[in-house]
């Protein structure tokens, strides 16, 4: 059995059973107007759902700020504001860099080069915003709170004994360590192994 | 009839003419009827949006793989990813030898045993050589050099063997992919 021989059964067998799965004009025309089942496609999906489930949050939290009698200071309320508006830019900039991310009929190496180039700097930036600013925020927030409800008694930050700065010390470590692993994981099982296949493509085809 | 229509007439005709290129990359690619079914329309979908950017400079067929090949490798996430998906139960893969008399499907399905069992390029680059590609062709389609694509041939061959020759028992023959 030689590669010749090889190449004929395969011309003869594989043309034979394309034979069978003829699809007709309009089952074609009605491809033409479905939905992309690309990874990308899913990617992109998941990340329009979770702008939708942040606007929802957003929406929440300002019905229940106007409905409450909560007092909120001008500071509170832009810090907020920013907050929101960096969610929104950084949704914005995910789903831009993803539509760049597109099949083109380059070469497999181009195409694959283009792809992985632009994950690369996706994740980078995402893990740059999510790993390392979820859990300052996050901090951030644990600390605030602290302060407010101290404000509520009349008591300031030096009144805050040892103890329990030391208890919000590992309150925010454990928050963070538990922010960088989920944002890690989440990063990986979206990106990183669809990344990682591809790249190994890549390096397959230069080695 | 106005122009996107004639446009898309045009284009539906030529996938139904040159269907079964998508139909080969899907058989490789797509393990799962699932996986066939969903890649075929991924395919179609993605030949129909860069089809204005063909431009003429290389044959149809050519460009239709380069798409194909794209779609399957760099934009298609199977169902699973699992190597042990096969197209084939170990009961399929008992064949006692391989000579002139043994079932020619029998023989292809060890054949596509054997190729499924290689990495995504090199089911690309295996597949288009089977499919009487020249080495320039391949080269355009992988954007390698044409030597690149020797070696890798070279390599493919060796794989080949050592995958197809544990299943040819009872025949003393030689696989030879020289």
């Amino acid at each position: 059995m030689n590669l010749e021989e090889l190449k004929y059964i395969w011309q003869e067998h594989s043309d034979e059973a394309v034979e069978t799965m003829q699809v007709n004009a309009a089952e074609i025309r009605a491809m033409l107007q479905s939905r992309s089942k690309s990874a990308l496609f899913k990617i992109k999906r998941n990340i329009a759902l979770d702008l939708g489930a942040f606007f929802l949050l957003c929406i929440a939290g300002l019905a229940w700020i106007f409905t409450s009698n909560i007092y909120l200071s001008p500071a509170e309320i832009a810090a907020i504001c920013l907050f929101a508006a960096t969610s929104l830019v950084f949704y914005t900039f995910k789903l831009r860099a993803l539509n760049r991310v597109a099949i083109t009929s380059d070469n497999l190496r181009t195409s694959l080069s283009a792809i992985t180039g632009t994950l690369d700097n996706y994740m980078k930036l995402y893990r740059l915003l999510v790993v390392y600013f979820v859990p300052v925020l996050g901090s951030g927030g644990v600390l605030y709170g602290a302060y407010k409800a101290g404000q509520e008694d009349g008591r300031t930050l030096a009144d805050i004994p040892p103890a329990v700065w030391a208890l919000l010390f590992v309150v925010m470590i454990l928050y963070s360590v538990f922010a960088v692993f989920a944002s890690r994981w989440y990063v990986h099982k979206m990106f990183g192994i669809h990344y990682q296949e591809l790249k190994a493509c890549l390096n397959e085809l230069e080695e | 009839m106005d122009l996107k229509s004639n446009k898309e007439q045009a284009f539906v005709q030529l996938i139904q003419e040159h269907q079964g290129i998508i139909h080969k990359v899907c058989r490789l690619y797509g393990a799962h009827q699932g996986d066939h079914r969903d890649l075929f329309q991924e395919i179609v979908l993605q030949l129909w949006r860069a089809y204005d950017s063909y431009k003429g400079e290389s044959r149809f067929t050519t460009w239709m793989y380069r798409v194909a090949l794209n779609t399957a490798i760099s934009g298609f996430r199977k169902q699973s990813r699992s190597p042990e998906v096969q197209l084939l139960s170990d009961r399929e893969l008992e064949i006692p030898g391989w000579d002139q008399d043994n079932d020619r499907q029998e023989q292809m399905k060890l054949l596509y045993m054997a190729i499924n069992r290689l990495s995504e390029i090199e089911k690309a680059i295996v597949m288009l050589h089977l499919e009487d590609h020249s080495y320039d062709e391949i080269a355009e389609i992988m954007g390698i050099t044409r030597n690149h694509v020797g070696v890798k041939l070279n390599r493919i061959k060796l794989k080949l063997r050592q995958l197809l020759e544990p299943h040819l028992t009872d025949t003393p023959q030689t696989f030879d992919v020289a």
